[in-house]
């Protein structure tokens, strides 16, 4: 189990303003105003399961990446992202395990902390679909920007080491449906999900 | 005998000698006078018996304190720990502190990330060729698309072979890191308590600096968290604690001791001048046993004092005896010395010869006990014999009431019969006992709390710290010998550890390879024009956009030209990982090989012998200690032997009654065996300290042999001389009553022993030691 050593050291290299220590997510910051209502009407009409279509942008390829797949999150804390087509996968990420699954068998089997910005997704998604202002405050400072009607959260990670990585979040949503997910990493990596309610199983 | 008729006043010149002597005892304690509590002073030193100089204290391994932090909530601790380690790196009695952040900084990341290339042990040939660049691609595409890369999304225009991850998987390789919790901080398994490790720049046995860091360390924790537990444990915690022990032990012992035996003798006479008299020789003897002591080695230790006050407790017996004989009318006190100095210089030269024995042995808390008994209880019988009987007055003390067992007087024949009976049980129970109990492990002699000791196991788990016991030894003569021999011997550790018959090793290589290893890697990297174009096509096959593997190629054209890392030119934090596997001594380097979970150590030394390497050695260290103790153990059994055989030409001599001399010789050997068999009854493991204790009972029950034994033809005078045993014999028996009660296994190794001995050699010396009654009926004393 040294795997969280090394990702935290790898976290470091490279990357600027390294700083050791970070902050434990224990904020001051009152809640935007608003935050509660969006999340409890996402609560109320948001299904379990929604599928997405995410567009990958990275600086490395020639080519922007397509992805589709389900977000399903099933109270208290589970969250299963599925990847269909050839590079397909499923990622259940239970309490703080991660288990990977390629080809229709377990991969890896590791501990969320060995992936922090995996982590630093999972605690936004927990949040929002769980209707937890709390957790979501914990780990991100929130801008709040709309109506619940048709809304916007800006993310930035409290904690330094995610922040190395994970720059920032953006997700866009209304009317109890969450709708993109805009997810910037360090090095130029961007993710684009649009999200609906998932037909079918 | 020629005898002074009375002699009511002690000759001023002698009086004069005695003063002079204990002011100069006293100037010599004031002066010069240490006491020491460092139980390592006490014990052998396995270290340096073991051939191997290595530093004190199994040096970096001692240098090690493990912290856990308890109760608040887990942010709360987390914060604490944080904050803590903070604290504590900023001390300059600190090397380093660990609370499981990256525990590189950045610049040692830096240096390692550019040195990548010479310092990955995946780097053999072909780790970049055409093929080799085709699969690593595509595991970095496969980075990209997945939700759970293996190398960082950020690394890999830099890194595409993932050299970063096999160099950073090398490093953290030998030892399992402990868990980490959500805060990123080393928790226990059950995630309750938040875990820091530390190194002290101080060695672990400097216990008064570790002191005063644990007091730093303790103070500092409150300030940043009152309401959290710290709890504190590693080698130097360990050791202070045991010296703070000890302290308070000897304290609590030669107190207690003091005011039993003050006790004891007022209940005896009903007045405390006895009291204030009978601490005359004590006090004397005390003094001049501390002042040699302290002359002869430097220093006397705590538990050479805490010992030697109780050992030296017997030597009251002779007061008592005086005491005894001197309120007969018909005698003055100094008269009835002078009848009593026979028996007593008998007795004391007798104990004093065992212990002599003792003085001479390589033990230095053996050596100083020894010395300081023997000292003690010669100059307790002279102070007794030359001086009380002036300070006691013409008509001595009120007439004692002493705890005789009338029966005693003329025991019974059948007595002997019965002691008989039980000597021969007794031997029969020595002899069928098999395997003898020793008690090898020094540690059973450490005078550490098992709650401390649980708290040490417990943090040294959760902390998954290496095995201490067992190390493999190279010899080399240059570092770079050193480290290409370690590397030579790598694979066949691979094989060991695969055997089973260790779980795991590390080793200096692990960290820094030989320049001759690192020179290899660079000549073996693909030249410039070949790298391009492998990485070309496989970029293109991957979908990689021109020219985004640059960074890479950049890299490796720097990595062309650089020298190999030594030990001077390492990063700061990788030589302090370094420094405790590989260590100059004098001219030759010795590289260490740590093991941990050594299951057949048996198996190791098999493995050793076919490595047939003449550099290659094992130690292991409790072994070591143990060979040790029992090397000490056979010397003090041949020292009770060698001692008993002088004390037997002593007897001789002295009383020039070989019938005497038997009688006094079958009590002794009775007292021994007796109190041995029922310590195995007992199912006590017989330590050293036990055979100091024997050792001991030895001269006890010379004494009282002695006594018992003396050609007494009135009632009146054997009376006097039962009750005067009876209060000795009584006296050892409450003082070392309470030493078995003690915290310490030694003293209460010597508690035990000696009060059992006392019971047995005070019957054996009772039936056996005294002329048949038959032979000197009461009834015909004139």
């Amino acid at each position: 189990m040294r795997r969280p050593e090394l990702w935290a050291l790898l976290l470091c290299l490279c990357l600027p303003g390294l700083v050791q220590g970070n902050d434990p997510g224990n904020n001051t910051d009152s809640e935007p105003a608003g935050l509660s209502a969006v999340l409890a009407s996402m609560a109320r009409d948001t299904p379990g399961r929604l599928a997405f279509t995410e567009t990958r942008n990275d600086p490395m390829l020639e080519e922007t990446q397509q992805l589709t797949g389900h977000l399903e999150f099933q109270p208290p804390d589970t969250l299963i992202r599925t990847v269909d087509g050839p590079r397909g996968e499923t990622v259940r990420i239970e309490d703080n395990r991660l288990t990977v699954e390629r080809g229709g068998q377990v991969r890896r089997e590791l501990s969320l902390d060995e992936q922090p910005p995996l982590a630093g997704f999972a605690a936004a998604f927990r949040g929002l679909m769980g209707n937890d202002p709390a957790t979501l405050q914990a780990h991100y400072e929130i801008e709040l920007h709309g109506d619940p009607t048709d809304w916007e959260l800006r993310l930035t990670p409290r904690d330094r080491t995610l922040a190395r990585f994970l720059l920032g979040m953006e997700i866009h949503g209304g009317e109890g449906q969450l709708r993109e997910i805009l997810t910037r990493e360090a090095g130029g990596h961007e993710s684009h999900m649009r999200l609906e309610p998932a037909k079918g199983p | 005998m020629n005898r002074h008729l009375t002699a009511p006043r002690t000759a001023p010149w002698i009086l004069l000698v005695w003063l002079l002597g204990l002011v100069l005892a006293l100037g010599v304690l004031l002066m010069r006078g240490h006491v020491e509590a460092d139980l390592a002073r006490f014990m052998p030193d396995v270290a340096a018996e073991s051939g191997l100089d290595l530093p004190a204290g199994a040096g970096p391994a001692g240098r090690l304190l493990l912290l856990g932090i308890s109760g608040g909530g887990d942010a709360t601790r987390a914060q604490a720990s944080d904050a803590l380690a903070e604290r504590l790196q900023d001390l300059p009695a600190v090397t380093a502190v660990h609370n499981g952040r990256p525990r590189l900084d950045e610049a040692s990341l830096d240096t390692l990330l550019d040195y990548r290339y010479l310092l990955s042990p995946a780097m053999e040939p072909g780790r970049l060729s055409g093929t080799a660049l085709a699969e690593h691609l595509a595991v970095r595409r496969d980075d990209l698309a997945a939700s759970v890369p293996a190398l960082p999304r950020h690394l890999i225009p830099r890194d595409p072979s993932a050299e970063s991850l096999a160099l950073l998987d090398q490093l953290a390789a030998p030892r399992d890191a402990p868990r980490r919790d959500a805060h990123g901080v080393w928790v226990s398994r059950d995630g309750h308590q938040a875990l820091l490790s530390l190194l002290t720049r101080a060695e672990g046995l400097d216990l008064d600096v570790q002191e005063a860091l644990l007091a730093v360390i303790r103070a500092g924790f409150q300030d940043i968290a009152p309401g959290l537990v710290l709890e504190i444990s590693g080698p130097a915690a360990v050791a202070v604690q045991a010296r703070s022990t000890i302290r308070n032990e000897v304290m609590l012992f030669s107190t207690l001791a003091s005011l039993t035996l003050a006790g004891l003798l007022w209940w005896l006479f009903r007045s405390l001048r006895p009291v204030w008299l009978a601490a005359l020789p004590l006090g004397a003897g005390l003094l001049a046993g501390a002042a040699l002591v302290t002359l002869v080695f430097g220093q006397i230790h705590g538990i050479t004092l805490a010992f030697g006050i109780t050992v030296l407790g017997v030597a009251l017996d002779y007061p008592l005896h005086l005491f005894a004989h001197a309120n007969r009318p018909a005698s003055s006190p100094s008269g009835a010395a002078d009848s009593l100095w026979p028996a007593l210089a008998l007795g004391a030269i007798s104990t004093a010869l065992v212990y002599a024995l003792m003085a001479l042995t390589a033990f230095t808390g053996m050596a100083q006990l020894g010395l300081f008994v023997l000292t003690g209880i010669l100059v307790a019988a002279l102070t007794t014999r030359f001086i009380l009987p002036g300070l006691l007055g013409r008509t001595g003390l009120p007439e004692a009431r002493l705890p005789a067992p009338a029966w005693l007087l003329d025991p019974p024949r059948a007595g002997r019969w019965l002691l008989g009976a039980l000597v021969l049980g007794a031997l029969v129970v020595l002899a069928i006992t098999e395997p003898f109990p020793w008690e090898d492990d020094l540690s059973a002699l450490n005078p550490v709390s098992e709650e401390q000791r649980r708290l040490d196991r417990h943090l040294r788990g959760e902390l998954k710290l290496a095995d201490v016991r067992h190390v493999l030894v190279l010899r080399a003569d240059t570092v770079e010998q050193a480290l290409a021999r370690t590397e030579a011997l790598t694979p066949a550790l691979e094989d060991l550890r695969a055997s089973g018959s260790v779980a795991g090793f590390d080793t200096a290589a692990r960290i820094l390879p030989s320049r001759a290893t690192q020179e290899t890697r660079r000549q073996s990297l693909p030249d410039a024009d070949n790298l391009a174009r492998d990485l070309r096509a496989a970029a293109r096959d991957q979908g990689f956009r021109e020219g985004a593997f640059q960074p890479f190629l950049d890299d490796l054209e720097s990595a062309r030209t650089q020298l190999p890392l030594t030990p001077q030119t390492l990063p700061p934090t990788l030589a302090e990982a370094l420094a405790p596997l590989l260590m100059a001594q004098g001219e030759t380097w010795l590289s260490l090989i740590s093991l941990s979970g050594v299951t057949d150590p048996g198996a190791l030394d098999g493995w050793v012998v076919r490595q047939d390497l003449p550099t290659l050695t094992h130690v292991d260290f409790k072994a070591h200690s143990e060979a040790v103790v029992t090397g000490f153990r056979d010397e003090a059994l041949t020292r009770l032997a060698w001692g008993l055989l002088a004390v037997t030409v002593v007897l001789l001599v002295f009383t020039r009654s070989p019938g005497r001399s038997l009688r006094v010789l079958s009590a002794v050997g009775a007292g021994l065996i007796l109190a041995t068999a029922a310590l195995l009854l007992l199912q006590v493991r017989l330590t050293l300290f036990h055979l100091v204790g024997l050792l001991l009972v030895t001269g006890l029950c010379l004494d009282y042999a002695v006594f018992f034994s003396r050609p007494l033809a009135s009632l009146e005078d054997r009376r006097r001389n039962l009750g005067s045993v009876s209060a000795c014999a009584l006296s050892t028996a409450l003082v070392f009553g309470l030493l078995a009660l003690s915290a310490l296994p030694v003293l209460r190794a010597l508690g035990l022993t000696v009060l059992l001995g006392v019971i047995f050699s005070f019957l054996a010396a009772a039936l056996l030691a005294q002329a048949s009654p038959h032979s000197h009926p009461p009834q015909t004393s004139p």
